[in-house]
């Protein structure tokens, strides 16, 4: 009897995750625009992606991306987050303010950078032209569009990697922070041999999360350059979506998706290992 | 080496005062005891001394410098904490280093002072073991070691033996009295159980709510309890403190402590007839005496070497420690008599000894 | 058992009595997105007077949002969604007609007199395989807006050559002035505007038309010269320093402020004219692109923004069908276009009759007649986003781009472009273009 309570979280698994992943799976394999019969087309699509330039340049843009975000949100985020740590006033007001352009809606962000900062018409950048830096908005050129985005992905990210961080740094005992103090540790110290090895379980999972979420980025990248200007900013999500909304090539866009996916499954592994290795000790 | 001097501190938790004017001077080499009730402000006192915490009011000096302003890395003191502190990623050896590899000194110096130390404590097997695989009184000793290894001016104890069972806490209780008699550095232990202060220390600070009540050498404290308060705290099982009315009426001075029960009164007493007074004598020196004070027994608890039996008359209860085996079953009525030296007067408003 | 059936029977009866009662039946409109004052407009001109007009019809208009498209196929997809369906523009119809997701039209058109109210030219592009599936809601043109006032300080006169172009682009650049407003940061797309003039006023309608149906390849010489042209422009800067920071407001707020001289863009910019143009409407023009070598003056490249089609599983098609007449109404049209201009150029055959209000700019309502005259001349061109099929024309929007940072060569970017193209023809993707 106890089995039929399984029924509902088994049906929602199959219905919202199982059935739409088999679906893109089989799709790969056709070609489809949405509309009519599809056709079955083999592997066509594959070799389709292999010989498409376009295809390896947001492959290279999204391990770019990976990099970026393996690094920088990570480590203002643990300076951030022991920063929270040793001060002793203001931590719930720091914490509010490092979380608040999560909250912000993703459309609004990238709004604000792009007509109010980016913008070289009324922007900041406008400003600081007219004191005489040469600057440009960087997502209209090729060589920096990609930077310039992440920029903003980060301004917005960073502080959740911090008030993660910190939480996980409240729980090292205060008495191993405090010892390393009399001991004579310095900040550096402190955050090598006993904050950073205490939380590292929380790091290794932040980490295979960013890359996950670095293959699956789409929502900035869309909203400020839609993979522009010339590819320079197209990364494997934005060019799934605009095969099969823009050009109506659903099962290219399927294609595309399952090498996300496998990016995405390859952290999962890794993720999962982790995991049962920190159950058996 | 050096004396460690605490002149009026206090302590304030936003607006709660937690230190109220406390000063203390420990010797070049003693072993001080800070004994008292949680809460008390025996950690507070300690984690000011080590620099963890702020100080308010006052200063405090190790050797000849006032280090109200320097961080703890610079008071050349070492702590030994309850939950022990080690870094579980560290082996043995790289938590008892852990001071010098921070001041990276030169790797074999490091290994040389360790393996010193872990000679000293028996831990020269254990040196590549990570924490975890260690048992609670290993860890305590690794602790002990990484404190050692310093080399400090001062060393701090923060109740190191409360995670110990007690046979441990014992065994424990003995090796550090031994380490300190070797190495004889100043130290500072706080702890909240009396047994563990009287056994260690060369002198006790006795701690009641933010201030020091009384301080000496152990037995000092125990024979002379300066208060109720340090009466009823050190020794176990702690002195019966009894309310009592003094009767000059009759030929010998006398404790009215009920209608039916009354008890004796050395004779030498400045007591005026009628004062009310809180009367103690320790369970050990009241004696079962067919001219005493009758009495019920309620329990009787054989630890072997002694008996302790609960004893009541009327609402107020008694505990009397034989040296003797008794045969007595609960309900009996027995007699008991103070030791009329041993018998302590204090103010009963007050609670000064009298 | 009989007991529940009777109750059943009940509760079935009940439910359609009540229906009956109601006795209007809904028709669906789904829009695409509409500030609060459009949406007055469509409540006052589109659904009051509707609602009044057939009271055994009750229509409702959501408004989607810019997803509206999507939306649309994947609701038609799954055999739901509204009476009246908006989409992008004949290449979607063609593909959606034969999926038989649309209603033919025929009989509808011809007892509703659609033939002889609508312009042919755009009647013929709603119509495949014989049929007809979809009507046109707006017709849009690109052309050469221009600030009249710089003009007229400095002397100059609207290009019609390429020549021309040249000459006062270096004048104008000469002055720090941007030759072309423009600018794609609010809508990536708007490199499709370019590309269509280029081709259009450059290879020439001709050669686009035959493209379009097959026979000629887009790697052949006209495009090539085309496309080389628009990349001479966009490497002498005359697309200004900031095109891919730009969004159309900001293009309009430059011309009308002079920084900018000209804006190669749609009618659709008249909406904006107002809002930037102030107070001061003579100091703006709109003129036809200038053309190249063997094409004549002026071409205006013809576009649909979207179109009207019954759902072939509409609940109410005859609802629809009445909704989609009143668009096509002189009343209708008169209104709409008195408080919201460009998005409602319905492309009716006689406008005599339809005297819009003292309100709207006159230079509207003189491009749009000058317009008239030359589709009726035959001068007119083919948008990309109207007759390219969807990845063709997706390629061109970022591929123009390549180009322009050469990244890619022209002859390798229209090669790519006729490889995706040629395949999308095979399967019927594309419009049918009627002769010229």
């Amino acid at each position: 009897m106890h089995r039929l309570f399984v029924i509902p979280t088994l049906l929602i698994n199959v219905s919202i995750i199982l059935i739409p992943a088999l679906l893109t799976i089989v799709l790969a394999f056709y070609r489809w625009d949405g509309i009519s019969d599809p056709t079955f087309i083999g592997f066509a699509n594959f070799e389709k992606l292999w010989g498409d330039r376009i295809f390896w340049k947001a492959l290279k843009n999204n391990f770019i991306w990976t990099a970026i975000f393996l690094v920088f949100p990570i480590a203002i985020g643990l300076l951030a987050a022991s920063l929270l740590l040793i001060i002793k006033r203001g931590r719930t007001l720091l914490q509010v303010i490092y979380f608040l352009p999560m909250i912000i809606a993703t459309v609004i962000t990238a709004r604000i950078w792009q007509g109010m900062i980016y913008n070289p018409q009324n922007g900041i950048i406008a400003l600081l032209n007219q004191y005489g830096f040469e600057l440009r908005d960087p997502l209209s050129q090729t060589s920096t569009a990609l930077f310039g985005v992440a920029v903003v992905d980060l301004w917005h990210w960073w502080g959740f990697m911090a008030v993660i961080f910190f939480a996980a740094m409240r729980q090292v005992s205060q008495e191993q922070i405090e010892s390393a103090r009399i001991e004579g540790a310095n900040y550096f110290q402190l955050m090598r041999w006993v904050l950073i090895p205490a939380i590292k379980p929380t790091i290794a999972l932040m980490m295979i999360m960013t890359v996950i979420w670095s293959f699956l980025v789409f929502d900035f990248i869309y909203i400020m350059t839609q993979g522009g200007p010339a590819f320079s900013s197209e990364v494997l999500s934005t060019m799934a979506y605009r095969k099969a909304f823009y050009e109506l090539d659903v099962g290219y866009a399927a294609t595309s998706a399952l090498v996300i996916s496998l990016f995405g499954l390859t952290a999962a592994f890794f993720y999962i290992r982790i995991q049962n290795k920190e159950g058996v000790e | 080496m050096a004396q460690v001097n605490i002149q009026n501190i206090e302590k304030f938790f936003g607006e709660t005062e937690v230190l109220k004017n406390i000063s203390l001077s420990i010797e070049d080499g003693e072993f001080l005891v800070l004994v008292g009730p949680s809460g008390c402000g025996k950690s507070t006192l300690l984690r000011m001394i080590a620099g963890l915490e702020d100080i308010t009011v006052g200063d405090i000096s190790i050797g000849d410098k006032v280090v109200n302003n320097l961080p703890p890395k610079e008071r050349d003191i070492s702590m030994v904490f309850q939950n022990y502190a080690l870094y579980p990623h560290l082996t043995v050896a790289q938590n008892m280093g852990f001071s010098l590899m921070l001041a990276r000194a030169p790797k074999a110096e490091q290994e040389r002072r360790v393996n010193e130390v872990a000679v000293i404590l028996g831990l020269t097997n254990l040196l590549e073991r990570k924490p975890k695989q260690l048992s609670g009184g290993q860890r305590q000793r690794v602790a002990m070691g990484r404190a050692i290894v310093r080399d400090p001016k001062v060393y701090l104890f923060d109740e190191p033996l409360s995670n110990l069972d007690a046979k441990l806490r014992v065994a424990m209780r003995a090796e550090i009295k031994l380490m300190h008699q070797k190495i004889k550095t100043t130290s500072v232990y706080v702890t909240h159980d009396q047994v563990e202060a009287m056994t260690m220390a060369n002198r006790i600070a006795v701690m009641n709510a933010g201030r020091i009540e009384q301080i000496g050498k152990p037995l000092e404290i125990y024979d002379n309890p300066k208060n109720v308060f340090v009466a009823g705290f050190i020794g176990t099982p702690s002195m019966n403190l009894l309310a009592a009315t003094v009767d000059l009426s009759g030929n010998a001075p006398l404790a009215v402590l009920s209608a039916d029960l009354s008890l004796p009164l050395p004779l030498d007493t400045d007591l005026k007839e009628g004062q009310k007074i809180t009367y103690g004598i320790r369970p050990e020196h009241l004696n079962i005496a067919s001219n005493g004070a009758p009495v019920k027994v309620n329990v009787i608890e054989p630890t072997g070497s002694e008996t302790h039996l609960m004893l009541s008359f009327g609402e107020e209860s008694l505990v009397l420690v034989a040296r003797d085996r008794v045969a007595l079953s609960p309900g009996e009525m027995i007699n008991v008599a103070p030791d009329l030296s041993r018998v302590m007067i204090f103010d009963l408003e007050s609670g000064d000894r009298i | 058992m009989t007991l529940k059936l009777t109750l059943l029977a009940g509760v079935f009866a009940a439910v359609t009595t009540a229906q009956v009662a109601m006795a209007q039946e809904q028709v669906t409109w789904w829009y695409e997105a509409a500030n609060p004052e459009q949406q007055a407009a469509l409540s006052e001109f589109m659904i009051d007077k509707f609602n009044a007009a057939n009271p055994d019809h009750l229509l409702t208009i959501d408004y989607r949002g810019n997803e509206l498209d999507r939306q649309l196929r994947i609701a038609l997809l799954s055999g739901t969604g509204p009476d009246v369906v908006n989409t992008p523009g004949p290449s979607f119809v063609a593909t959606m007609a034969r999926a038989g997701q649309l209603m033919q039209l025929d009989d509808i058109a011809a007892k509703m007199g659609w033939n002889d109210r609508i312009l042919p030219f755009f009647m013929d592009l709603g119509r495949f395989d014989g049929h007809l599936y979809a009507l046109p809601k707006t017709y849009e043109t690109l052309g050469l807006f221009y600030n009249k006032a710089l003009f007229a300080e400095n002397g100059w006169t609207p290009p019609k050559t390429l020549a021309e172009l040249d000459t006062l682009a270096e004048a104008m650049m000469a002055k720090g002035i941007i030759p072309f407003g423009s600018g794609n940061s609010g809508w990536r797309p708007a490199n499709e505007w370019q590309v269509s003039i280029a081709l259009n006023s450059i290879a020439g309608p001709d050669n686009v038309q035959k493209a379009l149906i097959g026979e000629l390849p887009w790697t052949s010489e006209p495009f090539v010269k085309a496309i080389n042209e628009l990349d001479k422009w966009w490497d002498k800067g005359y697309f200004g320093p900031d095109y891919f920071s730009l969004n159309g407001e900001q293009v309009m707020a430059n011309l009308a402020d002079g920084t900018a001289g000209m804006a190669p863009t749609g009618t659709w910019n008249f909406g904006l004219v107002p809002e930037y143009f102030k107070g001061r409407f003579d100091d703006v023009g709109f003129v036809g692109f200038p053309s190249g070598e063997g094409v004549s003056y002026p071409i205006y490249a013809l576009g649909i923004g979207s179109t009207f089609s019954i759902s072939a599983k509409a609940q109410n098609p005859e609802g629809a069908a009445k909704v989609i007449d009143q668009v096509f109404s002189e009343s209708f049209y008169a209104d709409i276009n008195n408080v919201w201009q460009g998005e409602w150029n319905v492309p009716l055959r006689d406008l005599s009759n339809v005297k819009l209000s003292d309100d709207v700019i006159p230079l509207y309502t003189t491009s749009m007649a000058g317009l008239a005259t030359a589709v009726n001349e035959n001068q007119y061109g083919y948008t990309t986003w109207t007759f390219l099929p969807p990845a063709t024309n997706s390629y061109l929007v970022s591929g123009i781009e390549e180009v322009w940072l050469d990244s890619l060569s022209t002859e390798d970017f229209l090669a790519e472009l006729d490889k995706i193209f040629q395949q999308e023809l095979a399967e019927g993707k594309v419009a049918e273009i009627p002769a010229r």
